[in-house]
């Protein structure tokens, strides 16, 4: 393979972020060992190959804020644009800064895996800190819009969304514009605190040979509820890593992705949930649809440590294969420590049902339309559980 | 808990012996430990082996030291000293066997206490045994009754001496031997085996039968299988193993190849409870073994499998479905206890178009044990019409064993139809209470709900080998009560 | 037969059974009526011996035995048989195997020999037509794909062919259509005898008429609060739970 990750590093600048010392040497002798981007020999990419990422010639993005305030709408409104930010005014208990100066005790939680959130690490040019206070309810959502242009653009960024206790929040994201031949390595840490409740819907639909990769980790306390609903929609290329350290009893955790692709997209999502506390619940369900030479990966992992009893997981994967050059594989994985325990997982892979096409068809509509429709129906289930209504309109317009 | 707990669970499951542990007094004729050049020579002339095979070895021998054991699989041990182990241990005994009555005595009384006296067996159940001493076979029976059939069944040596075409012409066509690290190993130094070949159109009347045994200390077990099923024809093929107890690990790296020609059925059962290692982990068996199956049109195999025992156990029974409309079975039970560990699963390979592929794996692990399962359902792009059902279900007996599941599913054709399910959970307490209620004791309630878990796989097994296994999950459960 | 003495039982820290006394003599059949929440399933569960069940305090004696002092199966062995509300599906085991390893075991308890296979399965035979069961109900796995009628008529076989001395029927009714209550009652009152007794634990008087009971206590908040004879039960039915609230 051409560069190395630090030549790949070097492309880009230094992290603006002021990391804790220990976790920026973690992150450099993590590209020093790997050396190279890793190979589809070593597990974490096994179906996603990194030759093209590790051959692209990038510069860094230069990232302002605008001092103007978004004007109100229906969400908080938090848009990246013409490499510059702009901003919302938040309402009350609701704390948004682009300092870069990260949440110092959040820091302490992270750990860092892989090449991903090494580079990460070293080149971060910024981020969105968001903090709700403890006890508040926010009524409007944060709306996230990154709206990627240019070409050979490398946009590394490190967010944070810090709930206090007992408080609720409504999260959005998109990721969307058309960008060619640039890299983008967009990283969330949401830390949950005891008793509150976020969701967060992300919708990613960037045109162009781009290349994403997009991690989350979710740190997870007491009796608190985190949903995550990812939808990538013909992508060129995109890599999802969710993690999740449910690290307090009373959690629970829904994962839903639902991913579409057509042409040559390459769509990978992985999962991890840690059960590392007892009496939580966690329920993953990921869909996709593959059109075309697209490929798609689907790897669920959850692991129950020792002393985590009283854990009920549910893993549910489904794919559709629309043409026989698409492909998709499948790695629903339990690795179980604990014996009092309910965990299951099921995938399945095949096409459209084909009696409903024909019983469609027969009642004089198009073979196009019905497929449509069938597709809808399919991907109703992830749909259906997302909140945001922008969203909503997005793939609506979408699947139609 | 309803009626037991966990600490007496472990702490019975630990203190059960292991039944089969004695060792008998044979003398062996033991190759001096290490692995060289030489001792491969030595090995292919004490077997007065044609040139092309001891090339087949030497060639095996150099692709095995490029290559570097696998680390992939979900367990961790002291990986063996292959410089140690000695490759080739033989019964001193030269006299090939007229009757039944010339084999030595306490060869015979080693039988007797695993329970296969090969004359009840011949007797009572008309099965064929070959059955495997250390590195030799020893004793072949209804070999003319086979053989007015054109059904050759005899050890891998001897086809080796009397069927060199048929050993040549298949040998090594399924599992290559750039295939593994211990494939490449076993293809180096393998010492003996079972051989078999169905004819054309011929129906085996008998379920054909080995039993395996490691017996010598310090030898490692390097078995060879070649299974060949002539276009229509069938055979059910059995497989025993015990080995008995020793305080270091032994090495038993075999090789299985089954070969089933256009319409053919091959079903390939085996019981495995070599020796486990103690409650605190000591010793026990490292069974690293590379079994596969090639179906042609219309062929069908099916693996079917107990494993109760080895300390180590590595171990992926596949099916190629290269052919149209062939099929693939895949049905296992493996029970781990004290510190065994279980890395096992099968690889279903869709080449042909219509073939189909079903998976039942029951896992069950007590005590220090870890279970798992992980598996390959991989369908290509010409495989139009695939089809695999997967159920892999965990059953946790004990809060500090574990149970893994690793399935991979690899599709790039839209027209397949893939289904993988899997749960984790622990015996139902309901049920437990259900048969106490009725009087049933707790560890007889335990028995009977592990043997309905498994039924699915035992009954894939013929009739006095179901018997066996049942019999060997209970006692692998024994005394799970306080 | 059975005598419990100011039963206080709990689970997970709740008492449910504040202070019950009940004594059954054998020939006896017992009802046990209440509403929801009352303890009456919880008492079904402790005579069982079920685990999660905590006794505080207070005493069983069955056949001049400690019950409490038994494991579930010494109790099952003794003679205390329960029909269970939700009857529970064991896959793969045969309602078959299942019966004969408890028959076995009780009468290895016993110091009796096991029974040979023929009589055992005209043993089968004859209980299962008592209750109308398929004989091919037998050779399925336990429970596994009944119907609900099925199960609870698999619960009055079973108890046929285990022969208890005390059988304790928890909502044995629920979830049946007529005739089903009336195969399982006419099943019950063909066991009965002089040397056995029941309680039945119900809600709804309706099994009542067709199993006659010679005592009806009304178990309310943990406790029993009123015993009469079998009219009691109309007089329930009548009123509502209300009345016996409004009695406390």
């Amino acid at each position: 393979m051409s560069g190395t990750l630090i030549d790949f590093c070097k492309q880009l600048e230094p992290t603006a972020l002021k990391l804790p010392a220990a976790l920026l040497q973690a992150a450099r002798d993590g590209v020093e060992f790997q050396h190279h981007f890793p190979t589809t020999r070593e597990e974490p990419w096994k179906y996603t190959r990194l030759g093209r990422v590790a051959a692209l010639k990038l510069t860094p993005v230069n990232i302002n804020q605008s001092a103007e305030r978004l004007p109100a709408s229906d969400t908080i409104d938090i848009i990246f644009e013409h490499e510059t930010w702009h901003c919302a005014e938040p309402t009350a208990g609701l704390h948004i800064d682009f300092s870069g100066d990260l949440d110092a005790s959040a820091w302490n939680a992270c750990t860092l895996q892989g090449h991903v959130q090494h580079i990460n690490a070293l080149s971060a040019q910024g981020g969105v800190a968001i903090r709700v206070d403890a006890n508040t309810t926010l009524i409007k959502p944060i709306r996230i819009i990154h709206r990627l242009q240019g070409e050979h653009t490398g946009l590394i960024l490190h967010h944070q969304l810090v709930l206090g206790n007992h408080a609720s929040a409504q999260v959005e994201v998109f990721f969307e514009g058309t960008s060619e031949d640039s890299y983008a390595n967009v990283l969330f840490d949401f830390f949950i605190g005891a008793g509150a409740n976020l969701h967060a819907d992300m919708l990613q639909q960037t045109k162009g040979t781009h290349y994403g990769f997009h991690t989350q980790r979710i740190y997870q306390q007491k009796d608190s509820t985190f949903a995550l609903q990812t939808l990538t929609a013909n992508t060129h290329f995109t890599r999802n890593e969710v993690e999740v350290f449910s690290q307090e009893e009373g959690t629970h955790t829904q994962l839903y992705g639902a991913f579409i692709g057509r042409e040559n997209n390459h769509i990978d999502n992985h999962t991890y949930v840690h059960h590392k506390a007892p009496n939580c619940t966690s329920d993953e369900n990921y869909k996709g649809v593959l059109a075309d030479k697209a490929t798609g990966v689907f790897n669920g992992k959850v692991k129950v440590y020792q002393d985590a009893q009283k854990i009920n997981a549910y893993q549910s994967n489904k794919n559709i294969l629309l043409s026989d050059s698409a492909s998709i594989n499948a790695k629903p994985e339990l690795e179980i420590y604990a014996d009092d325990v309910k965990c299951s997982h099921g995938s399945t892979t095949g096409q459209l049902d084909q009696h409903a096409l024909f019983f469609l068809r027969a009642r004089g509509i198009s073979e196009t339309k019905a497929t449509d429709m069938l597709i809808k129906g399919f991907m109703a289930e992830i749909v259906g559980a997302v909140k945001s209504i922008h969203i909503q309109e997005a793939l609506h317009a979408l699947l139609d | 808990m309803a009626g037991y707990t966990e600490n007496e669970l472990a702490k019975d499951l630990a203190d059960k012996e292991y039944q089969y542990g004695f060792i008998s007094e044979i003398d062996s004729d033991v190759v001096p430990p290490g692995l060289n050049e030489q001792v491969i020579h030595l090995i292919s002339a004490k077997k007065n082996e044609p040139a092309w095979l001891l090339d087949y070895r030497l060639k095996a021998f150099e692709v095995w030291k490029t290559m570097t054991e696998p680390e992939w699989a979900h367990v961790a041990y002291q990986k063996p000293d292959f410089q140690a182990i000695s490759y080739y241990a033989a019964p001193k005994q030269t006299k090939k066997f007229e009757s039944w009555d010339d084999v030595d005595p306490e060869m015979k009384e080693t039988m007797a206490k695993l329970g296969i006296s090969l004359e009840e067996q011949q007797r009572l159940t008309g099965v064929a045994v070959d059955f495997v001493m250390d590195s030799v076979s020893v004793g072949t029976s209804f070999k003319a009754k086979l053989a007015e059939l054109g059904i050759i069944f005899c050890s891998f040596s001897e086809a080796v001496q009397e069927h060199p075409a048929l050993v040549q012409q298949y040998l090594g066509t399924v599992v290559p031997i750039t295939d593994n690290f211990y494939a490449a190993l076993n293809s180096a130094v393998f010492s003996d085996g079972s051989f078999c070949y169905i004819p054309k159109g011929v129906r085996c009347p008998m379920e054909l039968s080995t039993y395996f045994r490691i017996n010598a200390g310090g030898t490692g077990q390097f078995e060879r299988t070649l299974v060949i099923a002539d276009e229509s024809s069938y055979v059910s093929y059995l497989e025993g193993c015990t080995a008995p107890q020793r305080d270091e690990n032994q090495l038993h790296a075999a090789v299985v190849e089954l070969i089933a020609l256009n319409n053919a059925e091959i079903k390939y059962s085996t019981v495995q409870n070599w020796y486990p290692g103690d409650k605190e982990g000591k010793g026990g068996v490292f069974n690293f073994v590379t079994k596969r199956g090639l179906c042609e049109a219309h062929a069908k195999i099916s693996w079917t499998q107990v494993e109760t025992g080895s300390a180590v156990t590595w171990k992926y029974p596949s099916c190629i479905l290269k052919g149209d409309y062939s099929v693939g079975e895949f049905f296992s039970v493996a029970v781990t206890n004290n510190y065994q560990q279980a890395d096992t699963g099968t690889k279903m390979i869709h080449l042909g178009k219509h073939t189909k592929s079903t998976i039942i794996s029951k896992g069950i692990s007590a005590g220090h044990s870890q279970n798992s399962y992980r598996g390959l359902v991989q369908i290509h792009k010409q495989a139009d019409h695939a089809r695999n059902f997967s159920q892999c279900d965990s059953l946790l007996m004990g809060s500090v064993s574990g149970a893994h599941t690793f399935p991979y599913i690899e599709c790039k054709n839209a027209s397949a139809q893939i289904e993988h399910e899997a749960t984790t959970s622990k015996i139902g307490e309901d049920q437990l209470f259900y048969c106490q209620q009725r009087g049933i004791s707790e560890e007889k309630a335990i028995s009977l709900i592990v043997n309905g878990y498994c039924k699915e796989v035992l009954n894939q097994l013929p009739m006095e080998f179901a018997v066996e296994a049942q019999k060997l999950l209970s006692i692998s459960l024994e005394g799970s009560v306080g | 037969m059975l005598k419990i003495t100011d039963l206080h039982a709990s689970i997970n820290g709740t008492e449910i059974l504040k202070g019950l006394s009940l004594e059954i003599k054998a020939g006896e059949i017992h009802a046990i009526m209440g509403p929801n929440g009352a303890g009456k399933s919880t008492l079904a569960s402790v005579l069982a011996g079920k685990e999660d069940y905590e006794v505080t305090s207070g005493a069983i004696t069955f056949e001049d035995q400690d019950l409490l002092e038994m494991s579930i199966e010494e109790r099952a062995r003794e003679g205390v048989f329960l029909a269970f509300q939700y009857p529970v599906e064991i896959p793969g085991v045969s309602n078959v195997n299942f019966l004969k390893t408890a028959i076995n075991e009780i009468r290895e308890h016993k110091g009796l020999p096991a029974l040979s296979a023929k009589d055992f399965l005209r043993l089968v035979k004859e209980k299962s037509a008592l209750v109308d069961l398929d004989a091919s109900l037998a050779s399925r796995a336990v429970n596994e794909g009944f119907s609900g009628g099925e199960k609870k008529r698999n619960e009055i076989f079973q108890m046929a062919m285990l022969e208890p001395k005390l059988a304790v029927l928890d909502e044995t009714d629920s979830g049946l259509d007529i005739d089903a209550l009336r195969i399982v009652a006419s099943g019950v009152n063909t066991l009965k005898s002089k040397e056995n007794a029941t309680l039945v634990i119900t809600h709804y008087q309706r099994l009542l008429d067709h199993i006659i009971p010679d005592f009806v206590h009304v178990l309310y908040d943990g406790k029993i609060v009123k015993t009469g004879g079998k009219e009691l039960a109309l007089e329930l039915e009548e009123k509502g739970y209300d009345w016996i609230k409004s009695v406390e």
